[in-house]
């Protein structure tokens, strides 16, 4: 499991891609939550970039997959990981994946082609997005995992969310960690978990209630006609 | 020449023919008795759980207007399959033409951008940068942006999925836009936010079939606003 992530910032370009984002160019050491850290940002922020990059630095595919999947249909964003230290704790990690909301529709296809059981009855293909997504969490990911998710959400209702939410909860209990970037107000009140928000002053750790999601959504839920009036009147 | 420019709506709605076909769609409760689906004359939402079939009524829809089932314009059509995962449904479907057929059409799925973002190398002039060097989200509102055009009919499945919440807002912009230049939209989607477009139609798929419901009754804007009442308690109910 990963205790820290430190960046090498010897000799960078900080004027060049990744390092020309603020949250990456700034990065120095991000100590990760024995079980759930979380990165929350815009898109755009390098959220994607940085978790890519931490996952790539831990032995995955930067096309995402289980860490004994190899497989490349193209190379990752950027060298990020090249310059990133991972320090591990004492807990050997026994499973792990993965997952990027974007290339998961690849993944499915690569799993069946592998004929590898235990995705429930269904193909992944013929289950819809969400439900594939949620069959892999319920039973593929399992004990003492290293699970990195980018955007896991991205396919699922409110009630997968909170699925996922309870598989997570039981998994961490159980030896697993997880580090997930995410767009969701449900996901990002994961109880305990740390919140790290990347914006353009770089990375700040952030109170659930404080995050831009849960203020913008609260607010829009509340009166959504007068919201939409700004928003519309700013266009 | 007046009358010649296509203007929205575009389509009234759809039908379902009798099944001729057996296919997987068959076993999705939600379509098993729907003979006819309405859509707005600017913004209709599908809604309803994973599984629900909602994807599977937009994805038959986009097919039936011939548009790519993976995503993207008509000048992608089968241009680039992955693998042929959609069902056989749109051959039951009967389109309910408002009018001309639409100028500019698009299906964009939030789960095949990346596909699309691959075969898009030749498009750069289209686009500010190649969509691979954008985050996902960013170059889903580009296309938002630049490919949408006005007197068009668009179809988005879960476009949430690649969008910051600042995002979605700025694709409700762009929609409010183009809706006031003759667009329809039928949109997919689990969001609270998007789903707050004004004067929509929300049809709510589950086991007893497609209904229309008023937003505060749509399970996300109702399980979102009971979770941000008091995410605590929520949770200490969940992970009992």
């Amino acid at each position: 499991m990963i205790r820290s992530v430190s960046l090498d910032r010897d000799g960078i370009d900080a004027g060049s891609y990744p390092f020309s984002i603020p949250a990456i160019g700034s990065l120095t050491t991000l100590e990760l939550h024995p079980q759930v850290t979380l990165l929350a940002g815009e898109n755009g922020s390098g959220k994607s970039t940085l978790i890519e990059a931490i996952a790539v630095a831990a032995g995955f595919n930067p096309e995402g997959g289980s860490r004994t999947m190899r497989y490349v249909t193209r190379p990752s964003h950027s060298d990020l990981h090249e310059r990133l230290h991972i320090v591990r704790d004492a807990r050997p990690t026994r499973d792990g994946w993965f997952l990027r909301a974007e290339s998961f529709y690849n993944i499915a296809t690569h799993i069946e082609q592998l004929e590898v059981s235990g995705y429930g009855d269904a193909s992944l293909h013929e289950q819809s997005h969400g439900e594939s997504f949620l069959s892999l969490v319920l039973e593929r990911f399992g004990d003492r995992g290293l699970y990195i998710l980018d955007e896991p959400e991205a396919a699922l209702s409110v009630r997968g969310v909170l699925a996922l939410i309870r598989r997570m909860h039981e998994l961490a209990a159980r030896g697993s960690q997880f580090l997930v970037s995410t767009h969701s107000p449900i996901l990002l009140a994961y109880p305990g978990a740390r919140i790290f928000v990347l914006d353009e002053h770089g990375i700040t750790e952030t109170p659930y209630e404080e995050t831009e999601v849960v203020e913008l959504t609260r607010s829009f839920l509340a009166d959504r006609g007068r919201f939409l009036h700004y928003l519309f009147a700013d266009a | 020449m007046p009358g010649s420019t296509p203007t929205a709506p575009f389509l009234h709605g759809f039908r379902l023919r009798d099944r001729a076909v057996e296919d997987y769609t068959d076993e999705l409760p939600s379509l098993r008795e729907v003979e006819l689906v309405e859509l707005d004359p600017q913004v209709t939402f599908f809604v309803g759980e994973n599984g629900s079939g909602k994807s599977t009524l937009l994805e038959a829809l986009a097919a039936a207007l011939k548009l790519n089932v993976e995503g993207g314009g008509r000048t992608y059509q089968l241009a680039f399959t992955t693998r042929k995962s959609h069902s056989e449904l749109h051959r039951r479907l009967e389109l309910d033409w408002a009018g001309l057929p639409p100028r500019n059409s698009f299906f964009l799925r939030a789960e095949s951008m990346f596909n699309f973002a691959t075969h898009a190398g030749g498009m750069q002039d289209v686009f500010h940068r190649p969509l691979h060097e954008q985050s996902h989200g960013e170059s889903f509102l580009d296309v938002a942006v630049n490919r949408l055009a006005p007197n068009g009919l668009y179809l988005f499945d879960e476009p949430e999925a690649a969008l910051s919440l600042r995002g979605q807002l700025a694709l409700m912009q762009r929609m409010h836009e183009l809706v006031a230049h003759d667009c329809q939209f039928v949109v997919a989607t689990h969001s609270p936010i998007l789903l707050g477009f004004p004067d929509a139609r929300i049809s709510f798929l589950d086991d007893n079939g497609i209904r229309e419901i008023g937003y505060d009754a749509a399970p996300q804007v109702e399980l979102t606003r009971a979770f941000l009442d008091n995410p605590d308690r929520f949770f200490r109910e969940l992970l009992a």
